[in-house]
């Protein structure tokens, strides 16, 4: 029995949990909409803005509102296993811990990607960055999209598996993992409102290649590191 | 799932001066002991005696402070993932998620263990047989009465057929009925290279299922042997004043 295929089943046994409750993905989804809604009140209609103006804040809007969600889908994925009292049981998978958050990891990305995927044209239309007349550069967003995501989702099931025995975990998954997520943050934005401007600048290369390296690290880190965090 | 390169008459627990220490306090001391498969092995004593901490090692769940300890030949501390193969565990801490139903929970353990749909439902079907699990497998966890919770943790524990089972209080909480259905399984699952570790503190359920014992106290083993040779030694009439006389031997051995 391979790793992969455990961490396969893993992913299985929690995307049908996922879809059995549809909890988590309603409660990701909520807070998504909620939060561009919130940003969108908060910063206007986009009259007399300029293209990068509205392109930055687009943008901001965008990742912040999937960055705040990736945390509570992260933590939904383990507070589930948690609340059933399963958590132990992860222990005792017949596999190497890293499999396990492969496993694990796989079980909040693919969700998150469902929930990105409406995100990105939304938030983009909602803050005037979509239908200006100029063409959308859609591989490219979708890109960002993917590598964005899976960093995201590298890093806070990593930290939800560290936070999931404490009874402030709600509190100390996000106090955790975003002063880690700032250069992500910060990548993922910077892409996106330079796609949105201007295509595949020598700016947005760099931030692409950035944001690869520090998906890269994250996975390999927590995969490392999974085994300990979960032991406590 | 077969140990690897094991006879059916090489021991499936070899563990030699193992040890678990919390800084100052002594969870298990010097543990030594071997055991064959085609058994039930029980561990008996009190709470606190180092039964769990003992079947957490076992476990892989936790690392021992001195030692070794081997299952199914393989080193719990250097072949963690390997044992896990082998191994199938039922405690108290275990629960089930309530969402899915008893079947889909054994094919998603059967999928960490490699089995095939097909494998999984043949097996399902032997433990459906085996453990009375009827309605269980197709109603979800959550709706689960105590009784038809422990069989499913039973045959989740025992999906992948492990060299060694290990249960840990497994009969805590039960009703009679469900206790009754627990030791009837436990007694007819006794198979040649295949080892169930039985922990309790309850000695009834050690004389009725139990071939041999290990009698734990404050983290060491005070004797290990059939019922009959623990009764010959301390020249007591029933487990439970064999295990008392051990304890007072093993009370006055340390006082003096």
């Amino acid at each position: 029995m391979s790793a992969l295929h455990v961490a396969w089943a893993v992913a299985a046994k929690d995307l049908r949990l996922a879809g059995r409750t549809r909890d988590a993905l309603l409660a990701t989804a909520f807070y998504v909409a909620l939060v561009l809604l919130v940003q969108g009140f908060a910063l206007g209609a986009p009259d007399g803005r300029s293209a990068g103006a509205t392109a930055n804040l687009a943008a901001g809007a965008v990742w912040t509102a999937l960055t705040l969600a990736s945390a509570v889908a992260a933590g939904r994925a383990f507070s589930a296993e948690s609340e059933a009292g399963a958590l132990e049981q992860l222990l005792l998978y017949p596999a190497p811990p890293a499999a396990i958050y492969l496993g694990k990891l796989l079980g909040v990305l693919l969700p998150l990607l469902l929930i990105a995927a409406v995100t990105l044209p939304t938030g983009l239309l909602l803050f005037g960055a979509l239908g200006a007349g100029q063409p959308l550069p859609w591989p490219g967003l979708l890109g960002v999209l993917l590598l964005g995501i899976f960093g995201l989702s590298a890093a806070t099931t990593f930290y939800a598996s560290l936070t999931v025995n404490l009874r402030a975990r709600e509190a100390l998954l996000p106090a955790l993992a975003f002063p880690l997520l700032v250069p992500l943050v910060i990548a993922t934005v910077r892409i996106t409102s330079v796609l949105l401007t201007g295509g595949w600048t020598d700016e947005a290369l760099s931030w692409a290649g950035f944001l690869l390296a520090f998906d890269l690290g994250t996975v390999v880190l927590a995969a490392w590191l999974f085994g300990y965090a979960v032991e406590g | 799932m077969n140990p690897p390169a094991l006879a059916p008459t090489d021991a499936l627990l070899d563990l030699r001066n193992l040890s678990k220490r919390y800084g100052t306090f002594t969870a298990l001391d010097g543990v030594t002991l071997s055991v064959e498969g085609g058994q039930v092995f029980g561990l008996l004593g009190p709470n606190g005696a180092g039964k769990t901490t003992l079947l957490r090692i076992l476990a892989t769940l936790l690392r021992p402070t001195g030692g070794t300890a081997a299952v199914a030949g393989l080193d719990v501390t250097r072949q963690p993932d390997a044992v896990r193969q082998h191994i199938g565990v039922v405690n108290g801490g275990m629960g089930l998620p309530a969402r899915l139903t008893g079947r889909e929970i054994l094919h998603s353990f059967a999928g960490f263990y490699g089995l095939s749909r097909e494998q999984a439902e043949q097996r399902i079907a032997e433990l459906d047989a085996a453990l009375d699990l009827g309605r269980t497998l197709d109603t979800r966890a959550g709706e689960y009465s105590t009784g038809m919770r422990q069989k499913v943790t039973i045959a989740r524990a025992v999906i992948q057929d492990p060299a060694v089972l290990i249960l840990d209080e497994a009969a805590s909480g039960l009703d009679i009925f469900a206790r009754r259905a627990l030791l009837d399984w436990v007694a007819a699952a006794r198979r040649p290279g295949r080892l169930t570790l039985y922990s309790t503190h309850v000695m009834s359920e050690v004389e009725e299922v139990c071939d041999r014992v290990a009698v734990l106290h404050g983290g060491r083993l005070l004797a290990e042997g059939t019922q009959l040779e623990l009764l010959a030694r301390t020249g007591a009439q029933t487990l439970e004043q064999a295990f008392f006389r051990l304890v007072e031997q093993d009370g006055a051995a340390h006082a003096s």
